[in-house]
């Protein structure tokens, strides 16, 4: 077992240490910062993709129903999750209120007890709540990240009618907090819009101690297993190893649907739209890409197609919003990826998919570059094809948070940059290094978004250690003047090859 | 840039910008890009001159600095898209390399970071959780996903004994 894992971890040293920086780099990034000339205007040179015949067919239509609505009781635990400020929203909360099936079953064992809360699916989405308390607190004095918490945590996989979730799809997400130092919430997203679930599904949940996954698991502990699906059923004896708990989920009494609508659609880059799921949770359409080709041929020779090169629009011409995605691609071209869009419906009625074509620009015109002096808003930020609104900026202690929309086609949403007057980054001194971290918290209610960055300084443990005056609000107010909005050119709609679906 | 900062900065390179590079391409897949990161670490590294305690205190910067430049351009223009993975795969040299790799960058890039930081920088899970700012337990997740992909490779392959 032990010479089995040092020989893995030998073989994919080896692999990644042939990845070597040529050897002029060095001296071109001392160069570099000697001139202070590195450029941070997100310029990028896109791949050309090869053209494939097209086709395109209506297939038909099915319909299924979302998770049964329940009582006051069950809503309240999962609003709960969210009211929380820790909590990260991924779905529309009132929607999931709607569809979720209260569960509270619950093991307890050598002082820590796993409770699945609630889950709430329909044919987009499984979402899993769960809690963890101990006993004895997780932590003492606020330190929630020393390695003894995570250590007295459980590790937890979720089994979807005895598959294991999350691990054959993208799309799937994760959020979870300790809401006090007995008690640890987390919720499980998974996409399970490219499989077939029945309306009566099992959920299992089954956790481990992390202290565990200090070394290599034992090759016949449950979880090995289950990696490897060699588990065609969890056993009692297995079940009493670690934290588990089950539950039968019915989700055929729903009084709102979700439907599916099989699109059938081959773009002339090779990318074919399978079906789009429309859904209280998210709207998504399943797209694919097959395999093309020999790994051995000459890489020109298969086109890794870029599977995300399309634009939706309904029947009015209103763009939707196509969110960003872990999308990934096999080593032989093929793909299954699932691409959540807002703006949509079950009242939709046509789907038109656009194609999206990237050509590089001219010597100059790479990019364009707006900038704005906050304070005013809605601030808008005009390209070719569509438009950015800023509807308000927020300043705190630590951090921004720009709210904006986005009307007409922006091809992977904006991305804006925080200046002063000088050009720089706002807030942070040279004593303490903090970095700006991005997220984007997407507001399915709203269809719009909000971009927060975060001034995030750790010491050497990775620990968060306290903000200084350099980024408090009035800091960072005083030196944060302008909105920067940057944007490739050069990807254009091609609407001659646009292929219209009519969902109805 | 005086001659001193200038070897400060050379040897803090010949440290550690191999693996920083090696990080970057895995995450980003594109050379150009990699090497943007890492300047742009070391730009930071510049502006910044944060106080560091030991070798492994540097390093760790260096890395979690690297990683949100990788996460930033990422989210930046046209990298929210699936690039090729030739230029990386232009490293490997045997058939059972190349196919290996393409298992590895066929994961999403945080995966395959973790993966480059546990199994090639030898990071374990709480360091790893640690040094990116994430909750343990998604970098635990992360790796067994990553993990249960490339053993099944690597076993179904017959590249390691099983």
């Amino acid at each position: 077992m032990l010479n089995e894992n040092n020989s893995r971890q030998n073989e994919i040293k080896n692999i990644f240490s042939k990845i070597t920086a040529d050897d002029d780099m060095k001296e071109r990034i001392l160069t570099a910062m000697e001139e202070k000339e590195m450029r941070k205007t997100g310029l990028r040179r896109g791949k050309c993709i090869i053209a494939a015949a097209i086709c395109a067919a209506v297939i038909g239509a099915t319909t299924a129903f979302a998770a049964s609505p329940t009582g006051q009781e069950a809503l309240s635990s999962i609003i709960a999750y969210f009211q929380n400020e820790q909590s990260t929203p991924m779905t529309s909360i009132g929607e999931l209120a709607k569809y979720n099936e209260e569960v509270g079953a619950s093991v307890t064992k050598d002082g820590l007890t796993l409770t699945l809360d609630n889950v709430a699916a329909d044919d987009n989405f499984v979402h899993i709540f769960y809690t963890i308390t101990s006993e004895t607190p997780f932590y003492e004095d606020g330190n929630q990240y020393s390695s003894e918490t995570w250590d007295r945590l459980l590790w937890i996989e979720c089994g979807i009618n005895g598959e294991l979730a999350g691990y054959s799809n993208n799309n799937n997400k994760a959020d979870s907090y300790f809401a006090d130092e007995y008690t640890y919430k987390a919720m499980r997203k998974y996409n399970i819009s490219s499989e077939s679930i029945p309306d009566n599904f099992k959920v299992e949940l089954f956790g481990e101690m992390n202290a565990a996954f200090k070394k290599e698991l034992p090759e016949n502990s449950l979880f090995n297993l289950v990696w490897q699906n060699k588990v065609d059923e969890i056993t009692d004896e297995q079940k009493a190893e670690v934290w588990y708990v089950c539950a039968d989920v019915d989700k055929s009494a729903a009084k709102v649907k979700s439907v599916t609508r099989d699109i059938g659609v081959t773009l002339d880059s090779g990318i074919i739209i399978d079906k789009a799921v429309f859904s209280p949770f998210g709207n998504q359409v399943i797209v694919r890409t097959e395999a093309s080709g020999d790994l051995n041929q000459d890489s020109s020779d298969y086109a890794l197609s870029l599977v995300d090169d399309f634009a939706l629009f309904d029947e009015n011409g209103i763009c939707l919003d196509i969110l960003d995605a872990d999308a990934s691609m096999a080593a032989d071209g093929s793909s299954n990826n699932s691409f959540e869009f807002l703006k949509a419906d079950l009242n939709t009625k046509k789907l038109t998919i656009v194609p999206t074509h990237y050509s590089e620009p001219k010597s100059g015109e790479e990019a364009t570059v707006i900038d704005k002096k906050i304070g005013e808003y809605p601030m808008t930020f005009e390209l070719k094809d569509g438009e950015v609104i800023v509807t308000d900026v927020r300043i705190y202690d630590g951090r921004v948070e720009v709210d904006y929309r986005i009307d007409g086609f922006i091809k992977y949403g904006p991305y804006f940059e925080l200046l002063n007057d000088a050009g720089a980054e706002p807030g942070g001194n040279t004593e303490v290094h903090y970095d700006r971290v991005l997220d984007t918290e997407v507001h399915h209610d709203t269809n719009s978004y909000t971009d927060v960055y975060t001034y995030d300084a750790r010491d050497e443990n990775g620990r968060p250690i306290p903000m200084d005056d350099s980024v408090s609000a009035e800091a960072i107010k005083a030196n944060f003047t302008t909105l920067r909005f940057e944007r490739i050119n050069g990807v254009t709609l091609d609407w001659d090859n646009a292929v219209t679906v009519d969902l109805k | 840039m005086t001659d001193a900062d200038r070897e400060y900065y050379s040897e803090v390179y010949d440290k550690y910008a191999a693996d920083l590079y090696r990080m970057s391409l895995i995450y980003l897949k594109r050379r150009e890009d990699a090497e943007e990161a890492v300047a742009d670490a070391f730009v930071r590294l510049m502006e910044y001159r944060p106080r560091f305690e030991n070798d492994a205190h540097e390093k760790a910067w260096l890395m979690k600095t690297t990683v949100n430049i990788c996460k930033n351009l990422r989210k930046s223009a046209l990298f929210r898209r699936v690039i090729t993975n030739d230029e990386v795969l232009s490293y490997m040299s045997v058939p059972e390399e190349v196919t290996i790799m393409e298992e590895v960058l066929s994961l999403p890039p945080e995966y395959r970071v973790i993966i480059y930081m546990h199994y090639y920088q030898g990071y374990k899970s709480d360091e790893i959780a640690a040094i990116l700012g994430m909750n343990k337990n998604t970098v635990l997740s992360r790796l067994s996903r990553g993990r249960k992909k490339l053993k099944s490779i690597l076993t179904e392959g017959g590249f390691f004994y099983a």
